[in-house]
């Protein structure tokens, strides 16, 4: 590999001009994946297992990377992706073999908790019910902007749109969700 | 573009004053999610260690000379491989003046799901169609609908629609869902790793390069070390994102889904099995080494089943083999179907052994019921009667009012007059 080509290796950017090894990369910012994961993939993601598959990605593509943006952003791309298929993969195997809401239902329970943590995953998991049904990109923003508090301009980084592409996004997405989630309400109410 | 659109930086959805009533409601949800539990150091650990087993397997990517030279050489052009046998020599010169090729950054062939262990987020009751191999139609107990004209004995048809009866209820029956059995089958792959990756916080277990910076042993040991030279100021970050990592392959995954959507729609919802092929076909067709041709091959196990041709959901299912067939939905249930037609097929050889190792681990009641009557019907027909009683009264006193109950009474009457 060029020296040019190295020199704008995020790997070596984040460091001040050290190179960094994946390794290093990965006991940098494997916390960081993992919530991304966990976030964009709701409750029914397996974190370990997309986190894997990143820095493995990561380890694939580590020498195409010519460093347009920074590590960060790589990395959730990357963990985007992966959580993207995942996400589509288990919609087919969900309908392969069951229904959603059956497969909601299967949702592993943390045992016995005070009443606010079962609130709280209940709520967690209507969110995901919801959300799952959003287009990708209202989807990630809404879960970007609101749940990860990032501020616009790190949505817009981390996902390569317009500032004010996001705004619009969130717009519509926040109108999506809400009239989604009293779409849920009246079916449950039925 | 809806005048409200916003056009600025805006409050959290949680803080905005005059919400309308679902909006308020709706943000008030989202308020009460709870922060993601982060990784402890333990999981980080275990990842790390599988990611170094992992990435030992992965393929080094083909270098792109040799595309370069590969391309001359199909279109036989001299020119062409001249330049590439250029690029070659030139290579450190000229390689950051080419743009860098679309979607490079991530593509779904990259990360290959059908390569990734998935995790199984349940087990389904196939229940429909296996036992048709082993019991007569007058043992079968009387179903939901289902006339087990195509040889099928139908299953309990616990997500069959109120219009659904006959040959239809019976392919909704493939997907009847079961006991959930979570599944995580790639974590235990990861004893033989040598190498480690230190987790955040630093367990020690990273090897470190001498100058300081932790380097990935596989990169070491495969000799395709990552980017590393000496250090020198790095030049400010590019404004342009890179192109985005789903560009490349999202459509063909699209293309993909619409058929296998086609497919399922026919086999399900149209109760068409001959239509669903047809797509399955066009589908294996057109990828046949698609991101979701293991989904294609269920699918095609089920239309099979529905027209009769067990044979073939055979043969397909063996081609699955038996490592892929338990990281797939129904990957229980599918390896008891395998076992009960290869019974059916007289190959009771090759299906108890398959009986066996799925009755060595805890199975879902309706799993465990087949491959317990299955295991008893190869014992019969291998001249095994001691086993095969043993087996259906197993059979019985687990499952005493289960589907193949009344069968297994008679076969165990049949046996102890032998």
């Amino acid at each position: 590999m060029s020296p040019a080509l190295v020199n704008r290796s995020p790997l070596v950017q984040e460091d001040a001009g050290q190179p960094l090894a994946l390794s290093e990369v990965y006991r940098r910012h494997a916390r960081q994946v993992g919530r991304w994961a966990a976030r964009l993939g709701g409750p029914a993601i397996d974190v370990e297992d997309v986190v894997q598959e990143v820095f493995l990605a990561a380890h694939r593509k580590l020498a195409g990377f010519r460093g347009e943006a920074s590590l960060t952003t790589w990395l959730y791309r990357i963990t985007e992706n992966v959580v993207r298929h995942r996400r589509r993969k288990d919609r087919w195997r969900r309908w392969l073999g069951g229904t959603a809401d059956e497969v909601a239902a299967e949702v592993p329970s943390p045992g016995p908790t005070p009443i606010e943590a079962v609130a709280a995953r209940q709520a967690n998991e209507r969110v995901y019910r919801v959300l799952d049904g959003m287009k990708e990109k209202y989807r990630t923003v809404l879960i970007l902007f609101e749940l990860e508090e990032h501020s616009g301009e790190e949505v817009a980084s981390l996902t390569g749109a317009k500032i004010g592409t996001v705004w619009v996004w969130l717009h519509r997405a926040r109108a999506d969700f809400a009239k989604r989630l009293d779409a849920l309400d009246a079916k449950e109410s039925s | 573009m809806s005048a409200r659109t916003p056009q600025g930086p805006v409050e959290r959805w949680r803080d905005a004053p005059d919400a309308e009533a679902s909006q308020a409601k709706a943000a008030a949800l989202v308020g009460r999610v709870p922060a993601p539990a982060e990784l402890s150091d333990e999981q980080l650990e275990r990842i790390g260690e599988r990611l170094v087993a992992r990435a030992r397997r992965v393929r080094a990517p083909m270098p792109s000379w040799l595309k370069w030279a590969i391309g001359a050489g199909a279109f036989g052009g001299a020119p062409l491989a001249f330049a590439a046998v250029l690029r070659l020599v030139f290579a450190p010169a000229v390689q950051d003046e080419l743009p860098r090729p679309s979607g490079e950054g991530l593509q779904p062939a990259a990360v290959s799901p059908a390569a990734v262990p998935m995790p199984m987020p349940m087990e389904i009751d196939l229940t429909a169609p296996g036992g048709a191999a082993l019991v007569r139609p007058e043992d079968a107990p009387a179903q939901a609908g289902g006339s087990g004209e195509d040889g099928l004995a139908p299953g309990p048809q616990k997500r069959a629609g109120p219009d659904e009866s006959g040959a239809s209820a019976q392919i909704a029956g493939h997907g009847g869902l079961g006991a959930d059995s979570p599944a995580s089958p790639g974590r235990g792959a990861m004893g033989a790793a040598s190498g480690k990756l230190a987790g955040p916080g630093g367990s020690g277990t990273a090897k470190s390069a001498p100058g300081g910076a932790a380097t990935w042993a596989v990169h070491r040991e495969r000799g395709t070390a990552p980017a590393r030279v000496s250090g020198t100021a790095a030049p400010a970050l590019a404004a342009a994102p890179p192109p985005s990592p789903a560009a490349g392959g999202a459509s063909s995954l699209e293309a993909e889904s619409a058929l296998l959507s086609t497919a399922l729609s026919r086999l399900r919802l149209d109760k068409d099995p001959s239509g669903a092929l047809e797509a399955l076909d066009e589908h294996r067709r057109q990828f046949p080494r698609g991101v979701l041709r293991d989904e294609e091959r269920v699918g095609r196990v089920d239309a099979l089943l529905a027209l009769g041709r067990r044979p073939e959901a055979l043969a397909e299912l063996e081609a699955i083999g038996a490592g892929k067939l338990e990281q797939l939905p129904r990957g229980t249930d599918l390896r008891v179907l395998e076992a009960e037609l290869l019974s059916e097929s007289k190959r009771c050889d090759r299906a108890v052994p398959l009986f066996d190792a799925l009755l060595a681990r805890p199975l879902p009641a309706a799993a465990d019921e087949r491959a317990l009557f299955g295991r008893a019907s190869c014992r019969v027909e291998l001249g095994e009667p001691d086993g095969a009683a043993a087996d259906l009264r197993r059979c019985l006193a687990r499952h005493p009012s289960g589907r193949f109950a009344a069968a297994a009474r008679r076969l165990l009457e049949g046996v102890a007059d032998e």
